[in-house]
């Protein structure tokens, strides 16, 4: 009891202090001085107001919402489909925002209506059809095989890489440059405007989610279980699979690809904290939006000032780690 | 415990998997009180009738119901206070240990966002303890043997308070002392507690020994229902199950007992 007391304390602390750690590194050297004045609106030079406000903080916010929204998906899916290895990118899930988030590019979709940004219910759209695709796809009667979901992922990945490749050679060189970095992943530094509008997505979402906590951790036994200790199966999967591509897709329109966070982050978590979802979605939502904040950091620092794209930094620590957990599972079957 | 709803009656149930036709027409009933068994070979349907009970999968026609109510009447949650089925197997892709899975059955008693109480852990202790868990608390779901797993379904089932409980097999995979153990039990629910304890069996021996009424199922029809002395009879045993077969009273209780030939 007392050990969570202090971790109320130590853990939104160090948050904050990564985080300001985090704002004040950059190609411009900003002292800590500056920082303080910013944040405290005392005089500091326009420059450097620029530099920390305009430019920094609001990509710094769009990292977290971004590593946030990979963990908890990350999570998500992987006690939705009684999988470890599940996430929306290995899934294919983040391949389907991506098709629908370029459909609407090409077709020079870019504007708003009535407040609503195409791109990102395109994106939305295309995350759910693909979920619901490989989901159905892949399962027979009750049951879920874990391998059938897998290579469905991987090859519905594939094919949705080739559509948007193909969609690629169809838009002008301009638009094209564009897609292609966005493609990569790419943390870009958004407009308030666009940040509240993500902001408040993701916030609903959250909000939808962690209650659904225990009724997870049920459904890990499988859907037979969880109906077994009187859960709306149906229901909760509605709910869930709505949830995550509403994260999915408002993420993936504006980051591009990002992969590999939401295996990473869930994991060392199971790891340390255990499997219980009420303890583990929040700390992916806490521990995944730092994570995210450092690698982007590290993306515009490392080779400054030329920039690494972030999805290439998480591919770099991801892909390793989940060659170890896939061997890990290996020499554990073989027990 | 709740005390309603006990006594489930089955009309005219019917059910197929696509075109094929697997259970016909069945009517039948258990009540309070009672250990009823189901026998019959493989593919007799047993288990797609313990789903269409528990609500898990919806009949093509006919109807359950529970004390008059039809089952389909019953939200999820608030049948899960009711009835409970203790499934043949389980596994589970991360590492809960077996208290968390046991305090998995007094979820249907409470909203999403509420915690145990001290009555929840009470009665989840008391479920471990009977089923001779207490030294695996503990331990990881995962890394115990089929047979403790088993018995952790058990103590979920048990967890759960329900007054109707469906067993699928639940000795398969249980040594010879936890499987009299768990007869012991079913009919100790049964009789002591007043629970309605439907069970589907392969072990004919046991049936015989604990069972108040059995039911002998074959490709989808029963084809009789009785208490041990009508069911096991060495011809139609023999012929349902198409091998030969003898049937000698115990040596101690005069109950039939079943043997290969």
């Amino acid at each position: 009891m007392k050990n969570r007391k202090i971790l109320l304390f130590v853990i939104p602390f160090s948050w904050l202090l990564v985080f300001l750690l985090c704002w004040k590194s950059g190609t411009v050297i900003i002292t800590w001085e500056q920082l303080k004045n910013t944040v405290f609106g005392a005089s500091a030079s326009d420059q450097t107001n620029i530099i920390l406000l305009q430019v920094r903080l609001p990509r710094l916010l769009l990292a977290a919402l971004t590593g946030a929204t990979l963990s908890l998906t990350g999570a998500v899916f992987q006690a939705l489909l009684r999988n470890p290895l599940a996430d929306p990118y290995i899934l294919g899930i983040s391949g389907g925002s991506a098709l629908g988030a370029v459909v609407a590019m090409g077709f020079g979709l870019h504007l708003m209506i009535i407040g609503f940004q195409i791109v990102p219910i395109f994106a939305v759209c295309g995350a759910l059809i693909t979920i619901l695709f490989v989901y159905n796809f892949s399962r027979i009667g009750n049951y879920l095989p874990t391998q059938t979901m897998l290579l469905a992922g991987i090859s519905l990945q594939a094919m949705l890489s080739a559509l948007i490749l193909f969609l690629q050679t169809l838009l002008d060189p301009l638009q094209l440059m564009q897609v292609f970095t966005w493609l990569m992943g790419n943390i870009p530094t958004p407009e308030y405007g666009n940040l509240l509008w993500i902001f408040i997505y993701v916030v609903v979402a959250i909000g939808v989610i962690l209650p659904q906590a225990r009724h997870l951790n049920a459904l890990t036994l499988g859907e037979l279980d969880a109906k077994i200790v009187g859960i709306d199966v149906e229901r909760l999967k509605k709910i869930l699979f709505f949830a995550c591509s509403l994260l999915t897709g408002s993420i993936v329109a504006l980051t591009g690809l990002i992969g590999f966070v939401g295996i990473i982050v869930p994991h060392l978590l199971r790891l340390t904290i255990g499997p219980d979802h009420r303890y583990l979605l929040p700390a992916c939502v806490i521990f995944g939006s730092i994570f995210m904040v450092v690698a982007d950091t590290l993306a515009r620092t490392l080779l400054s000032p030329t920039e690494i794209p972030v999805g290439v930094i998480t591919a770099l620590i991801g892909g390793p780690f989940f060659l170890f957990l896939l061997w890990k599972n290996k020499s554990k079957g073989a027990r | 415990m709740s005390e309603q709803y006990q006594n489930v009656t089955i009309e005219q149930l019917y059910y197929s998997y696509s075109d094929t036709p697997f259970i016909h027409d069945l009517s039948f009933d258990f009540k309070a009180g009672e250990l009823f068994n189901v026998v019959g070979p493989n593919g007799a349907g047993k288990t797609t009738l313990l789903y269409l009970l528990g609500g898990i999968i919806k009949p093509k026609a006919g109807q359950i119901l529970l004390d008059g109510m039809p089952l389909s009447s019953f939200k999820r949650q608030a049948l899960a206070r009711i009835m409970t089925i203790i499934p043949a197997e389980s596994n589970i892709a991360f590492d809960f240990t077996v208290y968390d899975i046991v305090s998995m059955g007094r979820y249907p008693y409470h909203s999403p966002l509420e915690s145990l109480t001290g009555k929840d852990r009470e009665i989840i202790g008391e479920a471990i303890e009977q089923t001779g868990l207490t030294k695996y608390e503990h331990k990881v779901f995962n890394r115990l043997s089929s047979g403790e797993r088993q018995r952790v379904l058990i103590a979920r089932a048990l967890a759960q308070k329900t007054s109707i409980l469906l067993m699928d097999e639940p000795t398969v995979h249980l040594d010879i002392h936890y499987q009299s153990d768990i007869y012991r039990l079913a009919k100790s629910l049964a009789h002591d507690k007043n629970l309605s304890v439907f069970m589907i069996s392969h072990d004919l021996n046991y049936t015989s020994m604990y069972s108040d009424r059995i039911m002998l199922m074959h490709e989808g029809r029963i084809v009789k229902i009785g208490i041990p002395d009508d069911i096991f009879q060495q011809e139609l045993l023999s012929n349902i199950y198409g091998t030969d077969l003898s049937v000698y009273p115990h040596p101690k209780t005069g109950k039939p007992t079943i043997w290969p030939d």
